[in-house]
């Protein structure tokens, strides 16, 4: 029976690579791409040490090492790494959509994945996320067949998936915390239902919690590495509390991306309508039975409601943290779809997926939008405007790390607090003191700076304010995502004139 | 035709799931702080209270037990049985058919009685059904003294008629020729007060009208009736049901004053004691109401029957009844309260948009969090429960019933008396938008409201959800208003589908 025309996915597929390919060589580096550089650069145990001080497990860095060493560093190189696992997704995604549905919503599935600008958002970007997209798809594809058969190569591949998973992020934890909760319900329900020996049903969940126990103690030295370094989270950005206004948006995200805080307050506020949706999906007689439709509205939800919970205790809460569940909501969605019915899902499928492209339209495009930030244009200003009497300086310090990827000039760059890289140890807290003293130190040496200001970390306004207030106020230029160059006259040397070399 | 209503069983594991979104969405309601407008927040809390309650009731229905319906069969058993058709001016060839039907029925030892209430009915044809009587062989007690409408007619043909069980059919309830050989096996039990079958409507497909209305029935015979049945709760449902002569006489016969005197005699008879029994095949096929006015009679007659019962015969302070029956008479009497919870519901977004006024003063994403698993979960249960089966019609119809039920509730409250009326087996003609004008008063007001919430406040999130829950409340209403607007008269071509199929019986007999 055939639902879509063939030209669906095709095209969704082939607008997703050029889209993908588009943005891998236009954008600007961005702060984690320029971290994820920096990182993969050192030796193996210096990622594994550096990443140890991190929000982050290794995997992804150690990985981006070895194919930088044959490749390259080049960002465009990096970003392939991403852009392979993304497409290495799309088989998984489908197998795991095959498992469970038919041909047809598979593809259906896949196609609305493609297409997805928050998939796209991370799918060309040097980072872990489409790793972990790869790897949650794997794993809940290895974790269903595990399910259905009795085999010990699904048991294998699901702990291989599970072990590469926990190393690429902690936040894959608690896709398998998920999956344990489901699994219990199963067994009980399973020796409840008495459908088959009891003997039989404790065996299997032995053999899951042994599968338990192997990724455990696999996992339990990185652990103990970090224990051991006695450091973590030097470099986490601040993160917000969470709302239950995320709770939903985030699901919005998943399948429409970033959008203007309006839209998404909009698309939040008409949640009835989606209600409405699901009244119309409940009362028409199941077109396409999806199996194990309960596994997926646990692995979709769960996580989510994990992360939720623990952001009260310590905010946690990031889409990108979560991107590992979205494999699963878009098997529900393609099954949602489906389920209005043959005569209009053609329809509503193209429609679906011209809004989607229209969402990442909006997404790359408006100012409005968290687009992503432009170091290489303020880096092209700076290089024209200074000279080697001027000084550049980032705040947050992190963000040295795009800056110095794109600039290969003589002029010195520092940061706001001061931080040496070189030194284990985290960031140095700010203090106006510092601030007063690092720049009035600044003002015995160089003639202007370049103060580049993105990734508030708590204390910009106060940066600015101490600023604009001592020193003359030479330029202002607002980049997108907040990035902000601010130039100063520390010292009135009749000679340098601001854009003059 | 089908076999059996269509019903599926839905997991524990489910319904306990149901259970503890329930209490989270319930614990919601429990910060006051979260109020704006204290009255309109209480107000909303209550009829939150009884939706959850609806829905507790709901899952204790269908919390699955191991209940096999099993086609029972007893060699030899046959008490005498009664066979009642109740007429009260229905057409002779629709009462024609089912008299034949009857006594083809595979049971030697019955009796057939039409128990013709047109004369006290002051219906034209009473006079030509006593003719069909003696034509088709069949005994006819014509009631000269009136009383007590159907229930009145029942009692008095019991005091003339003396077999062990007495089976009760409306004048268009065709049976099955197996109808007695299925449900008199249950007797050999002689705690079994009744047993009752499902109302199928042949006519399910003829409009709007009767689909939405078999939609609504086949939900109420699937899972609902076999989840009463588990509490010995089912009840008589005024038709296609059989009762042991002892049990009925034992409470008085049909209880007379109660439109819903079916339901009111169940009660009573499991007070004493008796065993009931619902058998979900289907064997006798009848006539849903072929128009709205139709539907929204019988309609009004269950609900201010229903409503009457909760006041006047409340199943709480019933001695005799197990919770279990209690708890079931409850939330069929309770369900019937919904006019007054939907009207307090479909209000607050117009009031928001006319006035600004807002019950809550938190976000609504912050409601939304506890509301929709609760819902979602609800949707698909239902879903589950009736084996995919339940339409968007039967909740259109229901939601829709708002404002026949508050009527309903108001008659009831007030005394105020209304007339019986049976359920008409034809369609009637006229315009039946009327009974939509509430429906479609609505949509209107809430189409000028949005436009005054924009003007006063532009399109912000708060317009948006208020607009989205109007959107939400009239896509429901819809069906319910298409089938008052669409309704086309269907009177040649129903008469013309009964008189074929008589035709064919009677060269057959």
């Amino acid at each position: 029976m055939k639902i879509l025309a063939p030209w669906f996915l095709a095209g969704s597929l082939i607008s997703s690579v050029a889209l993908n390919l588009y943005y891998l060589f236009s954008q600007s580096i961005r702060l984690d791409e320029a971290q994820s550089i920096w990182v993969a650069t050192k030796s193996v145990v210096g990622i594994l040490k550096i990443s140890g001080q991190d929000v982050q497990t290794p995997l992804y860095p150690i990985l981006l090492h070895f194919w930088m060493q044959v490749l390259g560093t080049d960002i465009v190189v990096a970003r392939f790494l991403s852009l392979i696992f993304f497409i290495g997704t799309l088989p998984f995604l489908y197998w795991l959509l095959r498992e469970v549905i038919t041909k047809d919503v598979a593809i259906l599935g896949v196609a609305l994945f493609a297409l997805s600008p928050f998939v796209l958002w991370y799918s060309h970007e040097a980072r872990t996320y489409t790793l972990i997209t790869l790897l949650a798809a794997a794993n809940n594809l290895y974790f269903l067949r595990m399910l259905n058969s009795r085999g010990k190569t699904n048991k294998f591949f699901y702990l291989i998936t599970a072990i590469l998973g926990v190393y690429s992020h902690y936040f894959f934890v608690f896709q398998l915390i998920s999956q344990a909760v489901y699994m219990v319900a199963f067994t009980v329900k399973r020796v409840f239902k008495k459908r088959h020996p009891r003997p039989e049903h404790w065996r299997f969940l032995v053999a899951y919690l042994g599968v338990g126990v192997s990724i455990l103690v696999l996992f339990l030295p990185w652990l103990w590495f970090v224990y051991g370094l006695g450091l973590a989270a030097n470099t986490q950005p601040i993160i917000p509390k969470a709302t239950s206004f995320d709770l939903i948006q985030i699901y919005i995200n998943f399948i429409f991306g970033f959008q203007q805080q309006g839209t998404q307050s909009l698309a939040v506020s008409v949640w009835p309508l989606f209600l409405m949706l699901m009244f119309f999906v409940f009362t028409r007689k199941m077109l396409i039975k999806l199996d194990r439709l309960d596994y997926f509205v646990v692995v979709s939800f769960l996580p989510v409601v994990l992360v939720y919970l623990v952001s009260f205790y310590k905010p946690i809460f990031l889409p990108r943290y979560l991107i590992f569940v979205t494999p699963a909501v878009f098997v529900l969605l393609a099954w949602l779809l489906v389920n209005f019915g043959k005569k209009v899902l053609s329809g509503l499928s193209t429609g679906m997926a011209m809004v989607m492209l229209v969402s990442l339209n909006f997404q790359s495009k408006s100012i409005l939008t968290p687009v992503k930030e432009d170091y290489r244009d303020v880096i092209n200003l700076i290089e024209t405007q200074t000279t080697p009497q001027d000084i550049i300086v980032a705040s947050a310090p992190f963000t040295i790390y795009p800056l110095e990827y794109y600039y290969s000039g003589t002029v010195r760059i520092d940061t706001i607090p001061h931080w040496n890289r070189y030194v284990v140890g985290s960031i140095p807290q700010f203090s106006q003191e510092l601030l007063k003293t690092q720049i009035d130190n600044y003002a015995l040496t160089y003639n202007r700076i370049y103060l580049v200001l993105s990734y508030d970390q708590g204390y910009q306004s106060e940066i600015v304010d101490y600023m604009d207030h001592s020193y003359q106020l030479l330029d202002n230029d607002l980049f997108p995502a907040n990035l902000n160059l601010r130039v100063y006259q520390l010292r009135y040397d009749p000679q340098l004139q601001l854009g003059t070399k | 035709m089908r076999k059996y209503i269509p019903y599926h069983r839905v997991g524990k594991l489910l319904l306990l799931t149901n259970f503890v979104a329930a209490v989270s969405y319930f614990s919601w309601w429990f910060d006051p702080s979260r109020a704006n407008n204290y009255w309109l927040y209480y107000l909303l809390f209550v009829g939150e209270i009884y939706h959850i309650f609806m829905a507790f009731t709901f899952w204790f229905t269908i919390w699955p037990e191991d209940v096999v319906i099993e086609d029972k069969r007893h060699y030899y058993f046959y008490p005498k049985v009664d066979v009642f058709i109740t007429v009260a001016g229905e057409p002779v060839e629709i009462v024609r058919k089912t008299v034949v039907a009857a006594k083809n029925m595979n049971y030697l030892y019955k009796k057939i009685y039409i128990l013709n209430d047109g004369l006290v009915a002051k219906k034209d044809n009473w006079k030509d059904i006593e003719r069909l009587a003696k034509k088709l062989g069949v005994n006819c007690i014509t009631r000269e003294i009136p009383g007590g409408a159907k229930a009145g007619n029942i009692n008095n043909a019991l005091r003339q008629t003396n077999s062990e069980m007495v089976l009760i059919f409306d004048a268009d309830m065709v049976p099955n020729r197996n109808f007695l050989t299925k449900t008199i096996p249950y007797f050999v039990d002689p705690n079994v007060g009744f047993v009752q079958t499902p109302q199928y409507y042949e006519n399910f497909g003829e409009n709007a009208i009767t689909s939405g209305a078999w939609d609504q029935q086949k939900f109420f015979f699937g899972p609902i009736m076999r989840g009463k049945d588990k509490s010995n709760a089912a009840f008589v449902c005024g038709t296609n049901v059989v009762l042991r002569r002892t049990a009925l006489e034992g409470v008085g016969g049909m209880v007379e004053n109660n439109i819903a005197e079916d339901f009111l005699t169940s009660l009573f008879i499991h007070q004493q004691g008796w065993v009931s029994h619902y058998y979900p095949g289907v064997l006798a096929k009848g006539l849903a109401p072929l128009d709205l006015l139709s539907y929204y009679k019988q309609q009004f007659r269950w609900a201010r029957g229903s409503l009457q019962v909760l006041l006047g015969d409340n199943p709480l302070l019933k001695k005799g009844l197990t919770w279990g029956q209690k708890i079931q008479y409850l939330s069929s009497t309770l369900y019937y309260f919904n006019g007054l919870i939907v009207l307090i519901d479909i209000s607050m977004p117009l009031l928001y948009l006319y006035f600004g006024i807002q019950p809550v003063a938190v976000s609504t994403a912050s409601f939304a969090v506890y509301f929709l698993p609760f819902m979602l979960l609800n949707l698909y249960t239902l879903n589950l429960a009736s084996a995919a089966d339940i339409s968007f019609k039967t909740f259109s119809f229901s939601y829709s019933s708002w404002y026949l039920q508050l009527t309903a509730l108001i008659s009831v409250l007030t005394g105020k008396k209304v007339g019986f009326s049976i359920t008409p087996k034809q369609a009637q003609g006229g315009n039946f938008i009327g009974l939509a004008i509430p429906h479609i008063t609505y949509i209107v007001l809430a189409f000028l409201g949005t436009i005054v919430a924009i003007d006063r406040e532009r399109f912000n999130p708060s317009v948006a959800t208020n607009l989205a829950w109007v959107l939400f409340n009239s896509a429901l209403f819809m069906p319910y208003i298409l089938a008052a607007i669409n309704f086309k008269p269907i009177f040649s071509k129903a008469e013309e589908v009964i008189t074929e199929v008589t035709l064919a019986e009677v060269k057959e007999s």
